[in-house]
């Protein structure tokens, strides 16, 4: 072999060397290259030298990822800063807070009604029917008792008669404010009673 | 069975947060040491890291579900690499920086000695690198490094196959070349940097 042909056997084994050195050579191409090695000290060396770089390449350091990489990563990617609204509102939304938000978004118009005329009679009038409505149930829960007793005497049941009931009710809160009218003797049945109880027995 | 990439991209674009989490989760370490490997500094690769999985996320959309996942995402972490390895060569920052933590490196074997002459040989690598032309270095670290086929690594740079192999052994040898015992360009690869 000449020295032209000679130099391109040799370009052509070391461009080989790479493929030699990750094993994809055929068996033949394999074969071909050992024998040229075990004769050529140049590309012999050149072996060596490449398969101890691809040695070191392969035992480089890799990093290990930190514990908190990822929650680093899902903070500047998913977790984006909360909107100004947003943040009120999950602080309006707590579980804890729900009742003191609420009351403060039903004070709040009241707040600003109270600034005008109308709005004084509105907050005026709110009050009243709350503490009107407040006394009645607490007499409505003093005088259970004669309810209940009122209803056995009149042989009714309560569920089944609820407009005379409700009628009762209203009697003996209007006996209560109007002290003229003797209210009923327990166990027996008043005047409006009786006139409820003809009423459901029409009905 | 685990989802595959593609199927996690697809309930990304739903708004599936978790299956975010599973893909960062799930090439977190490949993207760190790709940071890693072109920086040389851990704490530049960690913010790198972030960097490209910020980039990632936003472009999800543009991503072709009739493709790899992967050589995308390499696609993604080179390009962005790589303008951060120019910026860096602007202001003349050297890329052999700060050796690895040992603490998240892997064990570094037995005496302190025996660490030393490692650490030294990883910097000898690490120089040899930084002196290849950028397309032998990119082409060598996703390869030899990253340990990516020729396939996903053609597809990454969006090149044909045979000159991605061709890139590879060129800088195989020319790496070799720089690290061969006695060479000059091998003891300007031990040298400190100059400020």
């Amino acid at each position: 072999m000449n020295r032209r042909g000679e130099a391109m056997s040799h370009e052509r084994f070391r461009n080989s060397l790479s493929d030699y050195l990750e094993e994809t050579l055929s068996a033949a191409e394999h074969r071909e290259l050992e024998t040229h090695l075990g004769t050529c000290p140049e590309c012999s060396l050149l072996a060596t030298r490449l398969r101890e770089t691809l040695g070191r390449l392969h035992a480089f350091p890799r990093l290990e990822v930190p514990a908190d990489f990822t929650a680093r990563v899902l903070e500047r990617t998913i977790r984006r800063p909360l909107r100004p609204w947003e943040i009120v509102w999950s602080w309006v939304g707590l579980p804890r807070l729900s009742p003191a938000a609420a009351a403060a978004l039903l004070a709040l118009p009241l707040i600003f009604l109270a600034g005008t005329r109308d709005g004084r009679q509105l907050t005026r009038e709110t009050s009243m029917a709350v503490h009107r409505t407040y006394s009645d149930a607490v007499r409505l829960y003093h005088r259970r008792g004669d309810l209940r007793e009122t209803a056995v005497a009149a042989g009714k049941r309560i569920p089944g008669q609820l407009e005379g009931t409700v009628d009762w009710i209203r009697q003996r809160i209007g006996t209560m404010e109007n002290p003229k009218t003797p209210p009923a003797k327990p166990g027996e049945p008043d005047q409006q009673s009786l006139q409820s109880r003809e009423r459901g027995a029409t009905a | 069975m685990a989802p595959t990439d593609n199927e996690l991209v697809v309930r990304c674009l739903q708004q599936d947060e978790y299956a975010w989490r599973l893909l960062v989760e799930r090439h977190s370490h490949r993207v760190l040491n790709i940071a890693f490997q072109f920086t040389g500094k851990r704490e530049e690769a960690e913010d790198l890291a972030q960097e490209i999985f910020l980039r990632v996320y936003r472009s999800l959309r543009r991503f072709d579900l009739t493709t790899s996942f992967l050589p995308w995402l390499v696609r993604v972490s080179r390009n962005l690499c790589i303008d951060e390895y120019r910026s860096r060569a602007r202001e003349r920052a050297s890329l052999v920086g700060e050796e690895p933590d040992p603490e998240r490196t892997p064990d570094q074997g037995p005496g302190p000695l025996r660490n030393l002459e490692k650490k030294e040989l990883e910097m000898q690598v690490r120089k040899g690198l930084e002196r290849l032309s950028e397309e032998l270095r990119t082409a060598l670290i996703l390869r030899d490094l990253q340990g990516l086929s020729y396939t996903e690594i053609a597809e990454a740079l969006e090149l044909p196959e045979g000159t991605v192999k061709s890139r590879i052994h060129r800088g195989r040898m020319e790496l070799a070349q720089i690290l061969a015992p006695g060479s000059g360009s091998r003891d300007e690869a031990t040298e400190e940097p100059t400020p």
